[in-house]
């Protein structure tokens, strides 16, 4: 369905070039849902721009490729482009409360990609709008309704039926549970795994949460300094965390199950993606380092099926 | 009443006692709406709570959004109006304290606000934000006394050395190095009850544990009440020894942390905690999703507030608020069907 290959991106700043996202590479089959998951800065939601090439300007992909049924998404041109957004790929954005239009009801929002795409006449769209409506459990009479009457679970839900609506075969969610309680969080995610299904959709869901993660993907990659660490299927990553980042991420994240044990946070901050330590980005905040990791950054070896970053796999 | 008081007064444990606590919002209505039906309409955003806090203890005030748990913390340290009842701080009623008494005891009541982002002064030094309190409060008599009580501070919370942040604006430390200035000025007013508002909800996970400890260890150190606010159960049972669940003002479920996670009794309790996601595939839970949504603090439901989205809901529900009965000894749940 999705493949990157090798993928780099910079960003041109004031300060000096901030390197990203780093030579990322992974693929994407029908109905698989793959769990980016990283510290804040680490590179995640500038990957997912760039797999929908939203990127900001001073933002370059320096080299890669994405291929999108096997069509190279970075030699399209502005209109090939468009073709593609939203029918092929679309991104359910982060934040529900911002990422709607405040003056205009949400019928008319959720009809403009049909209308621009051409795929329909207003009539069509509106009952396509409302069945998708009906679709994400929001009732069809509310079409009409503007973004501010609704609750930060049903703006979400219109967000992701508005992401769903020119049926593409790949969405892209970057943080869809921030700012939602626990409970809307779960009813959402109950629908997209129903989604998943119904509509063999595939998802790439980028979130800080890995607990998060581990219940709705099916692959796991963790992030670090726009670096895979660590990329596999989740019960691999979960169960047997290989790479000490993982480990350390996952002593992080306290648990309701079980006895209460001792947290562990990590020391120190992610390093400045302008000056990288040399070697290992995480080098720094290792508690497991070698005298090589300082010197010679490791490079992503596959092991059962997974992949790692770390000197200590052999 | 006065036995009451009495009774407070005579136990040391308690440090912090609320009564039938209300606060209710009025809403602005139209002209004509307010003549035709001559009712006001109010938010009711903690309506009818009663709960203590024991000295020593970490008090976990979990909830979804809305549910009103943020106001009653703000209640509780004087920083919203009260509608009615009662709030005892160690025998003193504060709603009843006139201004003067009140700002005296609010050195011994302070708040920590939920984003380090905003709560923090983006002009002010770091030297500055933490000198502030002791400034206003006219605590030191001299320029040597408020440096000394300032580093004193910062490395209480472990911003050491010093001289590497008192400088610094809050724009070039990070959210854990922020929630720590925040922290460090609400310790220069020595208080003894503190209000943590979500204190790590807005930091990146692998910090969160650094503050929460950090937090545990002040605790010990100056032998602080916590008053703790989130929405995240498995961060109160990593801090709290007592917690209690709120649902649209009022408080459903209270006990130990560990029986109110480990045995829950309450509907809403039980979903709450089926719902949180679990990192090891092997635990996960069977989940109870409760459909729809909260109803709005304006228009309470009825009865009991969860029996719109109750599972098990019955006739009773609908007619009757369930009171806050004492199940075990210190566990309270207010549901008729237990």
């Amino acid at each position: 369905m999705l493949k990157v290959d090798s993928l780099t991106i910079h960003y041109y700043s004031r300060r000096g070039v901030v390197k990203a996202v780093n030579d990322i590479s992974f693929t994407l089959g029908r109905g698989e849902i793959l769990g980016i998951c990283g510290e804040s800065g680490c590179g995640k939601t500038t990957l997912g721009l760039a797999l929908i090439r939203l990127l900001p300007q001073n933002a370059k992909i320096v080299s890669g490729k994405i291929l999108l049924d096997g069509r190279d998404i970075l030699s399209l041109n502005d209109y090939e482009l468009s073709n593609i957004r939203w029918n092929q790929i679309s991104m359910i954005f982060q934040g529900a409360m911002n990422a709607l239009n405040p003056v205009k009801r949400i019928g008319d929002q959720l009809i403009e990609p049909l209308i621009i795409h051409g795929k329909c006449s207003r009539e069509k769209a509106f009952e396509r709008a409302k069945e998708f409506l009906r679709l994400v459990g929001i009732d069809p009479v509310r079409i009409n309704s503007y973004p501010h009457t609704l609750s930060g679970g049903m703006r979400q839900r219109v967000l992701i039926a508005m992401a769903l609506i020119c049926s593409p075969k790949v969405v892209i969610a970057d943080e869809p549970f921030t700012a939602l309680d626990v409970m809307t969080q779960a009813q959402i995610i109950e629908l997209m795994k129903e989604l998943r299904e119904k509509l063999n959709l595939s998802i790439i869901l980028i979130t800080h949460d890995l607990a998060l993660a581990s219940e709705l993907a099916t692959k796991i990659m963790i992030m670090y300094a726009g670096r895979i660490m660590e990329y596999g299927w989740v019960k691999d990553v979960c169960e047997k965390p290989l790479h000490p980042y993982t480990q350390k991420l996952i002593k992080a994240i306290p648990s309701l199950s079980g006895r209460a044990v001792a947290l562990e946070s990590i020391p120190g901050s992610p390093p400045s993606l302008i000056n990288m330590p040399k070697g290992c980005p995480f080098n720094p905040r290792c508690s497991l380092m070698l005298n090589k990791c300082r010197e010679k950054e490791p490079a992503l070896k596959e092991m059962d099926g997974r992949y790692i970053a770390c000197h200590r796999i052999q | 009443m006065g036995d009451i008081l009495h009774a407070i007064e005579s136990s040391n444990d308690v440090i912090m006692m609320v009564e039938d606590l209300k606060v209710w919002f009025p809403v602005r209505a139209g002209l004509i709406s307010s003549i035709l039906k001559g009712e006001k309409i109010f938010i009711k955003a903690v309506d009818g709570v009663s709960f203590k806090i024991n000295k020593g203890d970490v008090l976990s005030l979990i909830g979804e959004s809305g549910c009103g748990k943020s106001t009653l913390g703000k209640a509780l340290v004087g920083l919203v109006d009260v509608t009615s009842g009662r709030i005892i701080y160690r025998g003193r009623e504060i709603t009843s304290l006139n201004r003067r008494s009140i700002l005296e005891l609010r050195k011994e009541l302070q708040i920590i606000m939920q984003d380090p982002y905003e709560s923090l002064p983006p002009h002010m030094t770091v030297f500055d934000i933490v000198a502030e309190p002791l400034l206003v409060n006219k605590i030191v008599s001299s320029y040597d006394e408020l440096e000394n009580n300032v580093v004193k501070a910062l490395e209480d919370v472990g911003l050491t050395p010093y001289q590497d942040f008192i400088d610094k604006f809050p724009h070039q430390l990070s959210g854990g190095q922020r929630q720590r200035v925040a922290i460090a000025s609400v310790l220069t007013l020595k208080p003894k009850f503190v209000v943590a508002d979500e204190p790590v909800s807005m930091l990146d996970v692998s910090v969160r544990a650094e503050i929460l400890k950090l937090m545990l260890r002040l605790k010990e150190e100056f032998d602080l009440t916590y008053l703790f606010i989130t929405h995240d159960i498995s961060i109160a049972k990593y801090i709290s020894n007592r917690s209690a669940i709120m649902y649209l003002g009022s408080i459903l479920e209270m006990g130990d942390t560990e029986k109110v996670i480990e045995e829950p009794i309450h509907p809403y309790t039980k979903a709450l905690i089926s719902v949180v996601p679990e990192f090891n595939p092997k635990t996960l839970r069977k989940k109870i999703i409760l459909r729809g949504e909260v109803p709005s603090p304006i228009n309470k439901p009825h009865g009991c507030p969860l029996h719109p989205r109750c599972p098990f809901n019955q006739e009773i529900c609908k007619i009757k608020t369930p009171e806050l009965r004492e199940l075990e000894a210190g566990h309270y749940v207010a549901c008729h069907l237990v």
